[in-house]
C-alpha cells in the first residue's frame, strides 16, 4: 500500500471515528465556511475605501511574513498532527511517509492557520484589483502557503530527530535561546520593520502585485521559487520524518525515564490535586512547550509591532482563548487512566473539579496577562485611563469567560488523550478546531467591545461592560461544577478520559 | 455475623446493553471471593460499582454497614480498588500518587513508613520518584495493588491484579491478600487466571452474562476436574 493510499485509509478512518452528526456538520459548514468567506472578500475589494485599501497593501509584507511564522513556528510547539494516534497504529506497517503526509493533511486543521489564510486572500485580493489576473496572484499566494506549510512540518520532524540526542536537545534548546534573544533586540532596539523588509514578504507581495497586473517577467520567478521551496519541503519531511522515526533515543530523549524530584506533601486534598494537575500539565511535553509559546510569543510580537494601546485591549482576549484550547476544554484527560483510581477515592467530586478549574485559570489567566504587559511595553503614546481599564477589564474578563467555556466543554464532551509525546494532542483534530472557534468568537467579541470602549470619556465603562460577562460566566461556571456533580456523567466523563 | 460486603440485585446498564444482571454476593470478614468469568462476563463492571467509580443502575451495595447509595464518600473510605487497567495518572510519580491517597484518604501522619514499606515489597522503591507514564504494564499492576493496599482497607477490591505481573509481584500480592485477611478485611479478586485465583481465594464466584452462575469453595476449581468444571459453567 502506497503512502498516499495509507493516509486516505486514515482519512477515511479519522472521519468514521466522528460520531457526532453536530461535529461532523460544523466540520463541513467550516470547510465550506472558509472558501466562502475569501469569495466574499474579494468581491468587496472593490468597496475598500482608498486609504483604508492602502493601509491594507502597506501590511502585505508583513501578513505574508506573519504566515510564514506562524506555519513554521506552530508545529514546532503543539500537537495534533497525527490522523490517528500512534500509540494505535503500532501494529500496523504505517510508512514514515504517511506520518509526514498526514501531517500535512491535518496543517489547515487550525484555526489560526484559517484566519491567516483568510488574511493573506484578502491581501491577495486588494494587491490584484484588476479581476483579469486576480488568479494569477492568487497562485503566488497558494504557492507560498504550500512551500511555508510543507517546511513548517519538514522543520518539525528534524526537530523531532533532533530531540532524540543530547547533542540535538543543546543545540534546539541553544538555537532557542538565540532566537528569543535576537526577537528581544529587534523589538527594544525598534527594528521590527527592518526585519519585514529584509525578509521574503516584500518579494512575495511584489510577486503578488506583478501578477495582478499581468507583468509575467516580475511574477514567474518568485512564484517558481517558492513552488520549488514547496517541492522541496515535502521531499525533505518525508526523509525528515523516516530519519526521525528510526533514530534510536537517548536515556535523555525521555522524560518518563528520569526521577523528579519528590516535593513536600501539599497541607490539603484540594492543594493536592492542584499541585498533581500542575505537574500533569507542566510534564507533558507538548503542553509545556503551548505553554511557554503561549507565554511569551503573542506578547513579544504585539511588543515588536508596536501597538497603540487601545489595540492592546483586544489581545488579552485571543491569548486567553488559546490558553483554554492547551488543555482547560479537556481538563480531565489529565488524569488519564488514573481517573478510575481518583474516583474511588472518598473525597467531593466538586473538589477535583475545582482544581481542574484552577489550573485552566492559571494557565488562561497568566497567559492573557504576560501578553498584556508584554505588549503594553512597546506601545504607542501614553494611555488613558480608560484604556488601561479596558485592557485589565479585557485580561479579567476574557479569562473568565474562556475558564467558563473550558469547564463546560470538559464536562459536557470530554476526550480521551496521551499526552507523553511532543507530537500528542489534547484533542481529534477537528475537536480541537471547532473548539478553537468557540473559544474565540467569544472573547474577541468581548475584546471587540472593550476596544471599542477605549476611547471612552469614563474609565469604568469597560468595566461596567465587563461585569455582567463575569457574572454570567461565574454562573455558567458554577453550573458546570453542578453537572459533575452527577455520578452518572461524572462516570461517563471517567470512561472516556480513561478508555476512550 | 454481618457481611462487610453485602451486595444485592446489583444492575448495569449501559444504554440498551445489560453488563450486570442482578448480581448478589455476600462476603464476609476475613474472607476472599474469586470472581472468575469470561470476557464481558460483568466483572470489572461489577468491581467499578463497588469501588464507587460507577454508580448502579438498580440494586443496593452496602460495605461495612454504609449503603452505598446513601453516603458514597464513607464507602470510598472503607474500599480500595485496583481497577482492571491503567488506574494511575501518567505524568505523577508513586510517590506523589501515594502522597495524594494519604490527603484524599485524610490519613493520619506516619503513613510515610507504611508507604515505604509496600513500595520495598512490590519492588517499586527504586522507582518511586519516576513518572508512571515510563512504567511497564506489570510495574503499573504492581503499584495499583499498592495504592489499593495502602490505607488497610475493609473491603480490598482487585480487578485483574495479576496480569503481566512476574512471578515476586504475584507473590507480594498474595501476601497483600492473606495480611488484608487477616486483619478482617474482605477481599474480592477478578481475574482470568483461574490457578491464581483459587489459590488467593478461599471462595469463587462465577459470573456468566452479568448474573452468578456458580458459587462455591475455591477448592473445587482446583485441579483437571475443577477446571472442567469451571470451562462447562462459563460455556
Amino acid at each position: 500500500m502506497t503512502a498516499r493510499a495509507q493516509v486516505w485509509a486514515l482519512v477515511r478512518l479519522r472521519w468514521t471515528l466522528v460520531r457526532s452528526p453536530w461535529i461532523r456538520m460544523g466540520l463541513l459548514t467550516a470547510a465550506a465556511l472558509v472558501p466562502y468567506l475569501g469569495f466574499i472578500m474579494l468581491i468587496a475589494r472593490n468597496s475598500v475605501e482608498p486609504a483604508a485599501l492602502i493601509a491594507a497593501v502597506n501590511a502585505a509584507p508583513a501578513a505574508f511574513l506573519g504566515f510564514g511564522v506562524l506555519a513554521v513556528v506552530a508545529p514546532l510547539t503543539a500537537g495534533g498532527t497525527e490522523l490517528v494516534p500512534a500509540d494505535q497504529l503500532v501494529a500496523y506497517p504505517i510508512r514514515p511517509a504517511t506520518h509526514f503526509l498526514s501531517s500535512l493533511v491535518l496543517a489547515p486543521v487550525n484555526l489560526v492557520w484559517i484566519v491567516q489564510l483568510l488574511v493573506l486572500t484578502a491581501e491577495t485580493g486588494f494587491l490584484t484589483l484588476d479581476t483579469r489576473y486576480t488568479g494569477q496572484g492568487a497562485i503566488t499566494s497558494i504557492m507560498l502557503v504550500l512551500a511555508c506549510t510543507f517546511v513548517g512540518q519538514a522543520l518539525a520532524w528534524v526537530v523531532a530527530g533532533l530531540r532524540r540526542s543530547r547533542s540535538g536537545r543543546i543545540g534546539l534548546r541553544s538555537t532557542m535561546v538565540l532566537v528569543a534573544l535576537g526577537a528581544l533586540v529587534v523589538v527594544r532596539t525598534g527594528h521590527s520593520d527592518d526585519v519585514v523588509d529584509h525578509s521574503f514578504g516584500p518579494a512575495v507581495a511584489r510577486a503578488v502585485t506583478a501578477g495582478g497586473r499581468g507583468d509575467l517577467a516580475d511574477w514567474i520567478p518568485t512564484t517558481v521559487v517558492l513552488a520549488l521551496v514547496a517541492m522541496l519541503g515535502v521531499l525533505v519531511g518525508v526523509h525528515a520524518c523516516r530519519w526521525a522515526l528510526r533514530r534510536p533515543a537517548d536515556r535523555g530523549a525521555d522524560r518518563t525515564s528520569r526521577e523528579v524530584p519528590r516535593r513536600h506533601t501539599p497541607v490539603s486534598a484540594y492543594q493536592a490535586l492542584v499541585a498533581t494537575d500542575r505537574a500533569s500539565v507542566w510534564r507533558a511535553p507538548a503542553l509545556r512547550r503551548g505553554a511557554l509559546v503561549l507565554a511569551i510569543m503573542p506578547g513579544v510580537a504585539a511588543a515588536g509591532v508596536g501597538l497603540p494601546w487601545k489595540s492592546l485591549v483586544f489581545l488579552p482576549g485571543l491569548v486567553a482563548a488559546g490558553g483554554g484550547l492547551l488543555f482547560g476544554f479537556n481538563a480531565f484527560c489529565l488524569d488519564a487512566s488514573g481517573a478510575v483510581w481518583l474516583a474511588s477515592l472518598p473525597h467531593s467530586p466538586a473538589l477535583l473539579a475545582r482544581a481542574k478549574t484552577r489550573v485552566t485559570a492559571e494557565a488562561v489567566l497568566l497567559g492573557a496577562a504576560l501578553a498584556a504587559v508584554l505588549g503594553s511595553l512597546r506601545a504607542v503614546g501614553a494611555p488613558t485611563a480608560t484604556q488601561l481599564m479596558a485592557i485589565l477589564a479585557s485580561t479579567l474578563g476574557c479569562s473568565l469567560l474562556v475558564v467558563a467555556l473550558c469547564l463546560s466543554s470538559a464536562t459536557r464532551k470530554p476526550y480521551r488523550a496521551d499526552l507523553n509525546g511532543p507530537r500528542d494532542s489534547v484533542a481529534p483534530p477537528g475537536a480541537l478546531v471547532l473548539t478553537s472557534a468557540r473559544l474565540v468568537l467569544p472573547t474577541a467579541l468581548l475584546g471587540g467591545l472593550l476596544e471599542g470602549a477605549a476611547d471612552a470619556p469614563e474609565w469604568w465603562v469597560p468595566l461596567a461592560i465587563t461585569f455582567p460577562v463575569a457574572v454570567l460566566s461565574a454562573v455558567w461556571i458554577s453550573t458546570s461544577l453542578r453537572r459533575y456533580d452527577d455520578p452518572f456523567r461524572r462516570s461517563r466523563i471517567v470512561s472516556v478520559v480513561s478508555a476512550g | 455475623m454481618e457481611p462487610v460486603l453485602k451486595v444485592q440485585g446489583l444492575v448495569v446498564d449501559f444504554g440498551e446493553v445489560r453488563a450486570v444482571d442482578g448480581f448478589d454476593l455476600s462476603v464476609g470478614a476475613g474472607t476472599s471471593v474469586a470472581l472468575v468469568g469470561r470476557n464481558g462476563a460483568g466483572k470489572s463492571t461489577t468491581m467499578r460499582v463497588l469501588g464507587g467509580v460507577l454508580p448502579p443502575s438498580s440494586g443496593s451495595v452496602v460495605v461495612a454497614g454504609v449503603d452505598a447509595a446513601r453516603d458514597p464518600a464513607r464507602v470510598r473510605a472503607a474500599v480500595g480498588y485496583c481497577p482492571d487497567v491503567g488506574g494511575l495518572i501518567p505524568r505523577a510519580t508513586p510517590w506523589e500518587h501515594l502522597q495524594l491517597a494519604a490527603r484524599l484518604r485524610e490519613m493520619a501522619d506516619g503513613w510515610e513508613e507504611r508507604a515505604r514499606d509496600l513500595l520495598d515489597r512490590f519492588e517499586l522503591a527504586g522507582v518511586a520518584d519516576r513518572i508512571t507514564a515510563g512504567f511497564s504494564h506489570g510495574m503499573g499492576r504492581r503499584l495499583s495493588v499498592v495504592l489499593a493496599a495502602f490505607h488497610e482497607p475493609r473491603v480490598l477490591l482487585l480487578d485483574e491484579p495479576f496480569d503481566g505481573v512476574d512471578p515476586l509481584g504475584v507473590d507480594a500480592t498474595m501476601e497483600v491478600v492473606r495480611q488484608a485477611r487477616a486483619t478482617g478485611a474482605a477481599v474480592l479478586v477478578s481475574t482470568h487466571l483461574l490457578h491464581l485465583a483459587v489459590e488467593a481465594c478461599n471462595e469463587a464466584v462465577v459470573l456468566k452474562a452479568g448474573r452468578v452462575v456458580a458459587a462455591a469453595p475455591a477448592s473445587e476449581l482446583v485441579g483437571e476436574d475443577g477446571r472442567e468444571r469451571y470451562r462447562t459453567l462459563i460455556s
